[in-house]
């Protein structure tokens, strides 16, 4: 005689479907137990005494810590603007020792000029006329 | 809210005796989620301190009340995730490295402590978190979350800042992983229970 909730497949008895959702629904519960279980065994518990000054004590000592990082940062930081405008001064005192000409196509004027007006300058000498006075000063 | 936003406002300002409060209204749930979530009681108040220093230095950030519980929730998981990743990377002493007089002290207390009360709840939290050992700790943390603490998943969507058909099929695979390891660790357990009754 079979039981209604399992067949007979080559002799053994396979569980049918019926039979499956049954063992998933238990395991379901009694996953869901457990968990509840698991909660009871975990209740909320009250702190020590010790909880809030820990707190405070601990918050201090990382204010401490970046407080100190930050005033190494600052060193630094002083260290490196200081070296930074000692090396500008002293490039800039090398810089004015020196005598420099400055070449006819830097200078101010020529840099204000608009570009017609340095074309036209530059051309000008070859749109005069030529003279043959000076021509022949040339062949002398 | 277990508090009053005029009060985070307070300690949002630098008001030391606010904060205290703060940290008072909530530190039995937050102590009580860690250790539920780290699944050892006895380090749930370092972590819970850990979780109040990082709400201090963070205080600054926050802008409205209604976000102030998922993302104090937000800080315990954080601070739960990082306890687990650091203790799974500490080396646990193992019978083999003690000398013979502490194994016997530690059989000694392991037989009392079977007996008590507590006994019974640590083979509970030691059942539960070999069952959740299949699962990865995000996972397990998401699933202790939902079906321990009992959090909704408008609530998680919150904390987690993700699609809420998201968690669905995540909490519903890690479910589905925790119920198939089921199968296999419970029988023994149960079985090395019966046979410790038997006289």
């Amino acid at each position: 005689m079979t039981r209604p909730d399992a067949s007979l497949k080559n002799g053994i008895m396979e569980p049918n479907t019926a039979m499956l959702q049954k063992s998933a629904q238990e395991n379901e519960g009694r996953l869901d137990d457990l968990l509840a279980a698991y909660r009871m065994a975990c209740p909320d518990t009250e702190p020590g005494a010790a909880f809030m000054p820990a707190i405070w004590a601990r918050i201090e000592e990382r204010e401490k810590a970046e407080r100190e990082s930050t005033n190494w940062f600052g060193r630094f930081a002083k260290t490196l603007v200081t070296a930074a405008v000692a090396a500008s001064a002293i490039l800039a005192m090398l810089l004015s020792s020196f005598s420099y000409d400055v070449p006819a196509h830097q200078s101010v004027e020529f840099l204000n000029r608009t570009f017609v007006e340095a074309l036209r300058a530059d051309q000008m000498a070859a749109l005069e006329p030529l003279h043959v006075d000076r021509i022949a000063e040339m062949e002398q | 809210m277990l508090v009053e936003f005029e009060l985070i406002q307070r300690a949002q300002q630098g008001d030391a005796v606010a904060f205290n409060q703060v940290v008072t209204a909530y530190r039995r749930r937050i102590m009580g989620t860690i250790s539920r979530l780290i699944g050892r009681p006895e380090d749930a108040e370092d972590v819970a301190q850990e979780v109040f220093i990082r709400l201090y230095f963070s205080l600054q950030n926050l802008r409205t009340a209604e976000v102030f519980e998922p993302w104090l929730y937000r800080l315990t998981v954080n601070a739960s995730y990082d306890y687990l990743r650091k203790s799974r990377r500490r080396p646990e002493s193992r019978m083999s490295d003690l000398s013979e007089q502490q194994v016997m002290m530690a059989d000694a207390a392991a037989g009392s402590l079977r007996q008590s009360e507590e006994g019974e709840k640590k083979r509970v939290r030691d059942l539960v978190q070999d069952l959740l050992s299949v699962v990865s700790e995000e996972d397990r943390m998401l699933l202790t979350l939902k079906e321990v603490e009992g959090l909704s998943l408008k609530d998680l969507e919150k904390i987690y800042h993700v699609n809420e058909n998201a968690l669905k099929v995540r909490l519903f695979r890690a479910r589905q992983r925790v119920l198939k390891n089921m199968k296999d660790v419970t029988i023994p357990l149960v079985r090395s229970a019966k046979s410790n009754d038997t006289p």
